[in-house]
């Protein structure tokens, strides 16, 4: 923490200097426009700070945010010589009402402005005089705190010359829920005029098909408004832009279905993560020129005129792509459990989760050329593995369980000792339910090939992305040691540190039972969210 | 009948009031037998005396955590890894004697992963030298001979009966056991057929009966030979053999030109210590030659030297990748010697180039600039001095056991007093590395 | 203070005014280069039949002489053969090919004749051409390495000890607080040292030559301004160092880049696509930098490979290793067009287009053209190839 926000932080801590009347304030009204000028850029709002930092502590709990109040506190104990604890403290100075502003002033250098309602005006005054080089506004029971002098003076300028926070922001502004902890607004458009650039120009092919919606809508937003919300063991962000992918070219040929709601498959019971993003390869590949700069398209042309030398000779995007149903899902599940007879050969030291792509065939075309081409690759594959003195994988049909599968299988592991981490790797392609699966392992594609076999009623809009905290923090802690060695050896720890970190690491993570991820486009705006869910 | 006596210029170094063993012969031992210690380590060295700091550095104890790293670097099979995972041993290993005496090995048996296309084999090689790499130097050329990577290395697979590949043969006779001239064309003929059949299969030794030709050979005046065992513990066992490694052991070790009688002395302690590498590099370490002015600092570090030895010096850790990745720029690429004959010896590391690389590495690692990172940091190294001048002889003291010749003290002192708090911690350590002495070994 | 005693920027501006000042650039393509969609027999009937897949490169390749064609994205190469300053050798290589990139890498840097010879790896080719240029005209620095990690085996010789470059800022004195903060303390630490002591003088006169060169070289490149564009990436960077280097004209005479990735055994067409194409950007961007700053007719660009690759294309929709391939050579005083024999497809060596023209022979021309006798470097009589006026 810098000196600077140490001294703003502490007060804030300190401005009320009373006991928190929580929610005493929400009814009054926020009078913004007196406080903030136009050129305020963001906007995050608290009406109960301590009531909001109480309830994400329940949910996060050890994560950062307490060594940060610890901070504070421990700076706050040693002005005032008290001791209290960390919530006590809290409970005792934290003001009710706080209100964070970020100005962009034509100047070009951003000014910040903590505007807080005092309860102890004259307690206030006397602690803000404590603190050298800070900037202090009293009015009407509320303060303006800046961090320096300087900033306070510009603050005036502002005040003085141009108009007040305009009714763009108030006119969206939500009353605030039981539940809602913060509220956060951004002046898309004003970012925009003052930073120039856009974000889409900025994007590698590979990122452009990743976020290349979202990013339109950013591009194209005027605003983003968002609260954050804890609610029982989830805190959740919510927010919107008032702008969509679906209209914006040439990125709306990335999007496969829009705003149109599409069935999924079912999670497997083991997932690590599960990616569904509305993407078309096919809407990609057709319109390059519109989506790349000339070279990169010629690049990825190119790259895509191989494929249609590695489906043999049919076309990729005309033929395979377009008989397919995209969205494509990316599912992750955990290895496959070690087969423990005492003559099972050894097993790898770090177990990789399984990766699969689940994608609907429609064509028997379609069919026919992914086969095909998953036989030439393993050819391809193989030339490779053999410049490096390794034994071929060759794709073969492998029935098992009553299914067909084509595994690129090569000999069990000869050498010496545990094999290598990627000899684990068979990548397998399988047929069934409607669907082909293409996985890393012939355990992963049964695995899916079970989920996809579930009936679900299930429905996604837009991008989904889940991630399972505690099947990830099962799969890292069986999987330690490799964690430890990078710590070792990128880091410079020691043994002790690094297991140290890791455990920490994944204790994180298990928190977390989810953390759910999602963009919906729909007709004139964006909707996000992003949700945590603590594990019970 | 009593043994054979030592000669002179190896008897055992002891010290007394004229020729103390102090900071100086301490850092001189820490330097040689491993990659440098810290201040604190070379002061209980010198607190305890020579015969404790021998014991610290000869004696092998049990590995330290890195057992279950190799496994996973291993794991890997990338040679990067690979890379930083010998890093992190010369970096924190204990026992510095097998840390040292595995790269000499490395040198020695020069293997270069480009051909031998398997990080997995390259670092198996490297754990063979630490293994055995202070036994007995028969058991270790066989195991060498038939170590996968080395089977690579020099084309075991086109060493077959009726068309004998002389490649291995050659390099075992020139390069491992016994020198230019101790042989003839004939003999590696002959060697060569006694190797055919030899094979790498499935990270192992496999002898191919149907490669091999069983027939008798005549080797280096031998007959009756057979297999290449039989030749490799024909060539171990020669005069030759010993004087050959004798003078290598006196290259790395003492000075980098040794005369005829020192290596006659260490070849016939090598011979007495019935070819035990390990008792006779004691023997050569304990001694006055190895403690004699004309040992000390006659030699120039190789980039491995200088990069772990600054690291170790100060007492600190650093990330092992990033120091592997310097000791490459260097131009040490380990797993990656440039020829058969092993890396550049001596002056041939010193260009203006190397220098410049070698004087901005440790300016970004007492700096904490371009990744480095040092645990515990420069500032914290030096936070003991109070005034300039007690930080420069610190600085001097960490890095080059306080002893720096008048010149070098004034220009260190000069640092000192001109380097503002707090960058001046890196600034004097930086400096100090940057004179003449902290290049040599 | 001995710093000041150093004689500052002189050898390298003193060297510039003496004799010929040719320099030379070997750019190295590693891992194999396919030769024949690199120069296209774009009209051989054999090459489209050994070829279903690969000869696709025919279309949109530009014509340089009757037959043969460069591949579609070597479009500045190309406007180099219409300018007149661009030639290619065909056929290169060397009798009994070996397939190992380990070995026929080897044979191109030591140029040794006997295979025990080259396992040796004793010194390669441009490191005694080095040794020539120092016993000459004492040049400081007479060749560097660009764009590898270690020392090519091209550039060991015997008295030189080549430099690695990968960025000009390693060229320099940095201090603890970052480049640029190098002071005068520092020089007088780095010159300090016992003066009785032989070694610790060696290493004083190392680092006084080191700080002197790199002042030289800093004062002499500040200069330089790029009037070309140079493309991102690893190679554009190397060329563009070397670009720096060459106009300068500071005595540095032998330049070496590597540019890897070309064992293109699966997929060929899009990775070889995309080497050609920043190949081409690259080597566009430094003859029209050299042009522009006077540079070009003094300097001579050479690109070959270890080995070609097989004309029958594999099962991988790549190559396998080959043998003989061309030669580019770019630059001051080259006869431009497309010299040697043509590789006859109906006609091969086990497979692979047969050597017509020896390696040793290019580099037999190269030395000449940089006033460097061929007899003592390449250690044998061979007879120049005609490839400069």
């Amino acid at each position: 923490m810098s000196t600077r926000l140490r001294q703003l932080a502490f007060v804030l801590c300190v401005a009320a200097l009373s006991p928190a009347q929580s929610r005493a304030g929400s009814a009054q009204p926020w009078d913004l426009a007196a406080w903030l000028p136009a050129e305020t850029a963001l906007l995050i709002e608290c009406d109960d700070l301590p009531g909001t930092v109480a309830a994400l502590r329940r949910v996060v709990g050890r994560l950062p945010p307490r060594a940060v109040l610890a901070e504070v506190a421990l700076a706050a104990a040693l002005k005032l010589q008290s001791g209290h604890d960390i919530d006590g403290l809290l409970r005792v100075l934290a003001p009710s009402k706080v209100v964070f502003g970020l100005a962009l002033p034509p100047d070009g250098r951003p000014l910040p402005i903590l505007l807080t309602r005092l309860h102890d005006v004259e307690a206030a005054r006397e602690i803000v005089d404590l603190v050298p080089h800070i900037g202090a506004e009293f009015r009407d029971g509320w303060c303006a705190l800046f961090p320096d002098p300087a900033s306070l003076t510009r603050w005036r300028q502002c005040m003085a010359n141009g108009p007040r926070m305009s009714a763009k922001h108030d006119g969206r502004r939500q009353p605030a829920s039981s539940s809602t902890g913060l509220r956060l607004f951004l002046d898309l458009a004003l970012f925009r005029q003052r930073r120039g650039s856009s974000l889409w120009a900025a994007l590698d092919a590979g990122a452009r098909v990743l976020v290349g919606p979202l990013v339109a809508a950013l591009d194209t937003a005027t605003r983003l408004d968002a609260e954050v919300t804890v609610q029982g063991d989830a805190v959740c962000v919510r927010g919107a832009l008032d702008a969509t992918a679906l209209t914006a070219e040439p990125q709306r040929h990335l999007l496969a279905c829009g705003a149109t709601p599409r069935p999924t498959i079912m999670v497997p019971s083991d997932a690590l993560a599960v990616v569904r993003l509305d993407r078309s390869l096919h809407g990609y590949l057709s319109n390059l020129d519109a989506l790349l700069p000339p070279a990169v398209a010629a690049q990825v042309r190119g790259e895509a005129a191989n494929l249609d030398l590695i489906i043999g000779g049919g076309s990729f995007v005309g033929e395979l792509l377009s008989g397919v149903g995209e969205p494509a899902e990316l599912v992750v599940v955990a290895a496959a459990a070690a087969n423990l007879d005492d003559d099972a050969p050894p097993r790898p030291r770090v177990e990789l989760p399984g990766v699969a792509l689940v994608v609907r065939v429609d064509t028997e075309r379609a069919r026919e050329l992914l086969t095909k081409g998953f036989y030439r690759l393993s050819a391809i594959l193989a030339a490779q593995r053999a410049q490096r003195r390794l034994p071929p994988r060759l794709a073969q049909r492998l029935d098992a369980d009553g299914l067909r599968l084509h595994v690129m299988r090569g000999i069990a592991f000869q050498g010496v000792g545990e094999p290598p981490t990627d000899e684990q790797i068979e990548a397998t392609l399988l047929f069934g339910a409607g669907h082909a699966v293409l996985a890393t392992t012939p355990a992963c594609a049964k695995q899916v090939y079970a989920a996809l076999q579930q009936a679900t009623a299930d429905v996604v809009v837009g991008d989904e992305v889940r991630l399972f905290g505690p099947a990830i923090a099962a799969a890292l802690r069986r999987n330690q040691s490799g964690l430890v060695a990078g710590r070792l050896l990128d880091e410079g720890e020691n043994p002790r540190q690094a297991e140290a970190f890791v455990r920490g690491l994944i204790a994180a993570i298990e928190m977390a039972a989810e953390l759910r991820i999602g963009v919906v486009p729909a007709a004139q705006a964006t909707t996000f969210s992003v949700t945590l869910r603590r594990a019970p | 009948m009593s043994e054979p006596s030592r000669s002179d210029l190896l008897r055992p170094f002891i010290a007394s009031v004229a020729r103390p063993f102090d900071l100086r012969l301490a850092g001189h031992l820490a330097r040689r037998a491993g990659f440098g210690a810290s201040l604190v380590a070379r002061k209980d060295w010198v607190e305890r005396g020579v015969q404790f700091a021998l014991q610290q550095v000869t004696t092998r104890r049990p590995e330290q955590d890195l057992d279950p790293l190799l496994a996973d670097v291993l794991a890997s099979d990338d040679i990067e890894r690979g890379r930083a995972y010998r890093l992190a041993r010369a970096v924190s290993n204990d026992c510095p004697l097998a840390e040292r005496v595995a790269m000499f090995w490395h040198d020695h048996f020069a293997t270069g992963q480009q051909k031998v296309q398997s990080a997995r084999l390259m670092l198996r090689q490297l754990a063979l030298f630490d293994a055995q790499g202070l036994g007995r130097f028969d058991d270790l050329l066989l195991a060498v001979s038939r170590d996968p990577a080395m089977l690579r290395w020099l084309d075991a697979d086109r060493n077959v009966k009726g068309r004998p590949n002389e490649n291995f043969a050659r390099e075992l006779f020139e390069l491992f056991a016994l020198g230019r001239g101790a042989y003839g064309e004939r003999d590696v003929q002959e060697a060569a057929r006694a190797f055919t059949g030899w094979r790498e299969r499935h990270e192992r030794f496999a002898l191919l009966r149907q490669d091999h030709d069983a027939g008798d050979k005549v080797v280096l005046g031998v007959p009756g030979v057979r297999g290449g065992e039989d030749v490799v513990a024909l060539a171990a066992r020669l005069p030759q053999s010993m004087q050959f490694l004798a003078r290598r052991w006196l290259q790395a070790f003492v000075h980098p030109e040794p005369t005829a009688a020192e290596v006659t002395a260490l070849a016939a302690e090598y011979d007495r210590q019935h070819r035990d590498v390990g008792r006779t590099l004691g023997t050569l370490l304990g001694s006055e030659l190895f403690f004699s002015a004309r040992s000390y600092r006659s030699k120039v570090k190789a980039p491995l030297d200088f990069v772990v030895g600054l690291v170790r010096s100060v007492g600190a850790r650093a990330a092992p990748s990033a120091l592997a990745r310097a000791t490459s720029k260097l131009g040490q690429v380990i797993f990656e010697p440039p020829s058969v004959e092993g890396w550049p010896r001596e002056r041939a590391w010193l260009n203006s180039a190397t220098w410049l690389l070698r004087a901005n590495f440790a300016a970004a690692l007492f700096g904490e600039r371009d990744g480095y990172k040092l645990r515990p940091g420069a500032t914290a190294v030096l936070a003991d001095a109070a005034t300039p001048a007690a930080r420069a002889t610190l600085a001097i003291e960490i890095l080059l056991d306080g002893d720096a010749s008048p010149a070098s003290q004034r220009a260190i002192l000069e640092v000192a007093r001109r380097s503002d708090a707090p960058s001046s911690a890196a600034a004097i350590l930086h400096a100090v590395a940057c004179l003449p002495e902290a290049q040599l070994l | 203070m001995r710093a000041a005693a150093l004689p500052l920027a002189t050898p390298w501006l003193r060297f510039a005014a003496d004799g010929d000042d040719a320099c030379l650039l070997v750019l190295e393509l590693e891992g194999g280069n396919d030769g024949l969609n690199t120069l296209i027999p774009i009209d051989d009937p054999t090459y489209a039949r050994t070829r279903p897949h690969l000869s696709s490169v025919r279309q949109g390749a530009h014509r340089v002489a009757d037959g043969f064609a460069l591949h579609p994205e070597l479009r500045q190469l190309a406007a180099s053969f219409g300018d007149g300053r661009a030639a290619a050798v065909h056929s290169v290589g060397y009798p009994n090919p070996d397939r190992s990139h380990f070995f026929s890498r080897d044979v191109w840097h030591t140029a040794a004749v006997t295979p025990d010879a080259v396992r040796m790896r004793a010194t390669g080719w441009l490191g005694r051409a080095a040794d020539a240029l120092v016993a000459a005209y004492a040049t400081p620095i007479p060749a560097m390495a660009l764009g590898s990690l270690s020392l090519p085996l091209a550039l060991r010789g015997e008295r030189v000890v080549v430099p690695v470059l990968e960025c000009m800022e390693d060229y320099a004195l940095h201090g603890s607080g970052g480049a640029g903060s190098e002071s005068a303390m520092l020089h007088a630490a780095a010159l300090a040292g016992a003066d009785a002591d032989e070694l610790q003088a060696f290493v004083r006169g190392v680092a006084g030559r080191a700080i002197a060169d790199a002042e030289s070289l800093r004062q002499v490149l500040a200069a330089y301004r790029p009037r070309a564009e140079f493309p991102g990436g690893a190679l554009g960077d190397a060329l563009q160092l070397a670009s720096r280097v060459l106009v300068s004209g500071h005595g540095t005479r032998l330049l070496h880049v590597a540019f890897s990735g070309f064992d293109t055994h699966a997929q060929q067409l899009p990775t070889h696509s995309q080497l050609l194409r920043q190949l081409d950007l690259a080597l566009g961007a430094l003859v029209a930098d050299l042009s522009a700053h006077g540079r070009l007719d003094r300097t001579v660009i050479c690109v070959h490979s270890e080995f070609g690759r097989r004309v029958q294309e594999n099962g991988s929709l790549g190559t396998d290793h080959g043998a003989a391939a061309p030669v580019f050579v770019l630059g001051g005083g080259v006869r431009a067009g497309l010299h040697g024999d043509a590789p006859d497809l109906g006609n091969l060596d086990d497979g692979d287009v047969r050597s017509r023209v020896d390696f040793r022979a290019v580099y037999a021309a190269l030395l000449t053209r940089l006033g460097i006798s061929p007899r003592p470097v390449l250690q044998h009589d061979v007879e120049a190839l005609p490839l400069f006026a």
